[in-house]
């Protein structure tokens, strides 16, 4: 007796299609065996699956059971093979056929009950590509499956309920996607919070709407943290295309809630500077993402840049130029996408008072120079823009401050600024200015002759190199796009220039 | 083993078989022995073969019947149990029980429980 039920696989954000074999023995001792690779969390489902068929109040088989997850040759992980193989038990022992061709996915808890499994948007992703029409995911996970449309997504509370839909006394009703339960997060500050600061807060707005790298270096309690939390505020929300990306690499990594569906709001991801490499741009024995693939499309805050470890900061290097990052492993190799804007803080100096202008920096040149060694230059060059945080003035500080410019109103300009480039970049596979090369920079960014004169001059004066040079050019048209011009003026280029790091 | 202890399992094999014939089981078999060991009742119900381990204690036994069915116990069952069908070309399901007794002093019965498929 053997049935064969449909179930996935998946590393990283591939899936395959595993076959979930059953077989009853009438002979022998009885036992409850699982082949075919299985991590330590599938050989474990033995227990889980005997327990839940138990408790539902039937009779678990006394035979012996054998199950084997194909193809063999896939290592197995997660804990989503349960429903699957109670299912194929359940359908040998009390012998009904399963109705249609559908997969099966989700963990067991020992009452029966279904638990909220991660990785049901792949699942139903997989589905809609193999043309199989119903898939049966536990409750909590159904939302998140039915962003895909044209799959039937059966939402399954417990085996019981299951097992009356099986006998048709009970149907199951496939869930429509409810879009109210998408994640938003509110910013952690808002602009108008911030005193002073205005080129602090222009430079956010610049490079919100262009996609770019910051770096903002400054004394302590200057507000370098503060203008970087104001960020996640003033981007705009994530189209669809891209929500969908994000949703998938976090619904792999098991951070949708249960219930939860689309993320919305761009990621704003802030690690501690003890973070190891592995934890920075993932890996692991089975590669997992890292902290750069959940900023996807999003801002990766790293605070205090120079206490990052070399190694985890160096690893950064190509996945800023490239946008997704290749893990190979011995269990195998996975693409992860990382699109993320850098945005880094730093001080002077390790007193931090360097360049303020009342207080006395202690440091020796020597030390200066080897905290400012931590940071490689391939790093500095790839950050887009650099700026010097002022300290502020404690005049400004007092109650009756006037309240500066809103998140909201930036906001505004941001997606206005946006949607001129999502306009100029219908036809490339790109969205910000950020991401030009330098064929669609030559084909988009006519510089005039004088602009031309003036990119030249601040380059040779600023010594900056061939990757810097085409920079300043995609800022400059940013800052175009934010006053809504069509071609790049002298005011424009010189703007662009200031945010360069000068020597 | 002394000859006491004897008694007692002795004793306590006896109650279990029939405390098992009540529950419909039949005995194929009593104390079935090869040179790996002993079986001590060999019974069957529906169609399915089973192994009986008798473990009888006294009740001032400091130990309960159930601590001695340990995994080296249960592989030396599984092992008896499989020379057993083999031996007698046995073609189907078969499950290995235990039953543990505990007993007052004047021999009355204080608990019997049966344990269905026991694997350690």
């Amino acid at each position: 007796m053997v049935v064969k039920i449909s179930s996935i696989a998946n590393t990283g954000l591939d899936v395959i299609g595993i076959d979930v074999e059953v077989n009853l023995a009438n002979r022998g001792l009885p036992n409850f065996e699982i082949v075919g690779l299985p991590s330590k969390a599938v050989e474990e489902s033995r227990k889980r699956v005997k327990m839940a068929i138990e408790n539902s109040g039937i009779t678990f088989p006394l035979k012996k059971i054998t199950v084997n997850l194909a193809p063999a040759d896939v290592p197995k992980e997660g804990s989503y093979y349960d429903l699957p193989i109670a299912v194929g038990i359940l359908s040998l022992a009390a012998g009904f056929k399963l109705p249609f061709e559908s997969i099966f996915f989700g963990e067991l808890s020992l009452n029966g009950n279904l638990r909220h499994t991660k990785g049901a948007l792949l699942l139903a992703l997989f589905a809609k590509e193999k043309g199989i029409n119903s898939i049966f995911v536990p409750q909590d996970s159904a939302n998140e499956a039915a962003i895909v449309k044209g799959v039937d997504v059966y939402p399954v509370n417990n085996l019981n309920q299951l097992l009356t839909f099986f006998y048709g006394q009970m149907p199951i009703k496939p869930v429509k996607h409810n879009s109210t339960n998408n994640i938003y997060a509110c910013p952690e500050s808002n602009m108008a919070e911030i005193i002073g600061q205005e080129q602090g807060k222009r430079v956010l707005e610049i490079s919100a709407s262009g996609g770019y790298n910051l770096f903002l270096v400054g004394s302590p309690g200057s507000g370098k943290t503060m203008l970087s939390r104001a960020l996640p505020g003033i981007l705009p929300d994530l189209t669809e295309r891209e929500s969908l990306e994000v949703t998938k690499i976090y619904s792999a990594s098991g951070l949708i809630p249960p219930g939860g569906s689309m993320v919305k709001v761009r990621p704003f991801r802030s690690p501690h500077h003890t973070i190891s490499t592995v934890g920075l741009v993932g890996g692991g024995s089975k590669p997992k993402a890292g902290e750069i693939s959940l900023a996807h499309r999003g801002v990766l805050f790293l605070d205090e840049l120079n206490e990052f470890s070399r190694a985890a900061l160096e690893a950064l290097r190509q996945p800023i130029e490239d946008g997704h990052l290749t893990i190979s492993r011995s269990k195998g190799s996975v693409n992860y996408l990382a699109k993320f804007m850098l945005v880094a803080s730093a001080n002077p100096c390790p007193c931090g008072y360097l360049y303020h202008p009342k207080k006395n920096c202690i440091c020796t040149q020597r030390e200066v120079e080897k905290y400012r060694k931590k940071i490689s230059g391939p790093l500095l060059d790839r950050i887009d823009m650099y700026l010097e945080v002022p300290v502020v003035d404690l005049k400004g500080l007092s109650q009756n401050y006037k309240i500066g410019i809103s998140s909201e109103a930036v906001r505004a300009n941001v997606v206005q600024a946006r949607s001129i480039q999502l306009k100029r970049f219908q036809r490339d596979k790109i969205y910000v200015n950020g991401e030009m090369n330098n064929k669609q920079i030559r084909k988009y960014c006519y510089l005039s002759k004088d602009v031309d004169k003036l990119l030249l001059r601040g380059a040779t004066a600023f010594q900056l190199s061939a990757r810097s040079y085409f920079k300043v050019i995609r800022i400059a048209r940013t800052i175009a796009d934010l006053d809504s011009s069509q071609e790049i003026n002298v005011q424009h280029m010189a703007e662009a220039l200031q945010y360069q790091m000068k020597n | 083993m002394n000859g006491w202890n004897r008694e007692l399992g002795v004793f306590g094999e006896e109650i279990a078989g029939q405390y098992l014939r009540c529950k419909g089981y039949k005995i194929v078999a009593r104390n079935y022995q090869n040179k790996y060991g002993e079986i001590d009742l060999i019974m069957s119900k529906s169609s399915c073969l089973v192994f009986v381990e008798v473990k009888t204690r006294k009740k001032k036994c400091l130990v309960t019947p159930e601590c001695s069915l340990n995994k080296y116990k249960c592989l030396k069952l599984r092992r008896n149990a499989a020379c057993y069908v083999f031996q007698n070309k046995y073609k189907g399901i078969y499950r290995i029980d235990a039953v543990c007794i505990v007993v007052f002093d004047n021999n009355s019965i204080k608990r019997i429980n049966h344990y269905k498929n026991i694997q350690a």
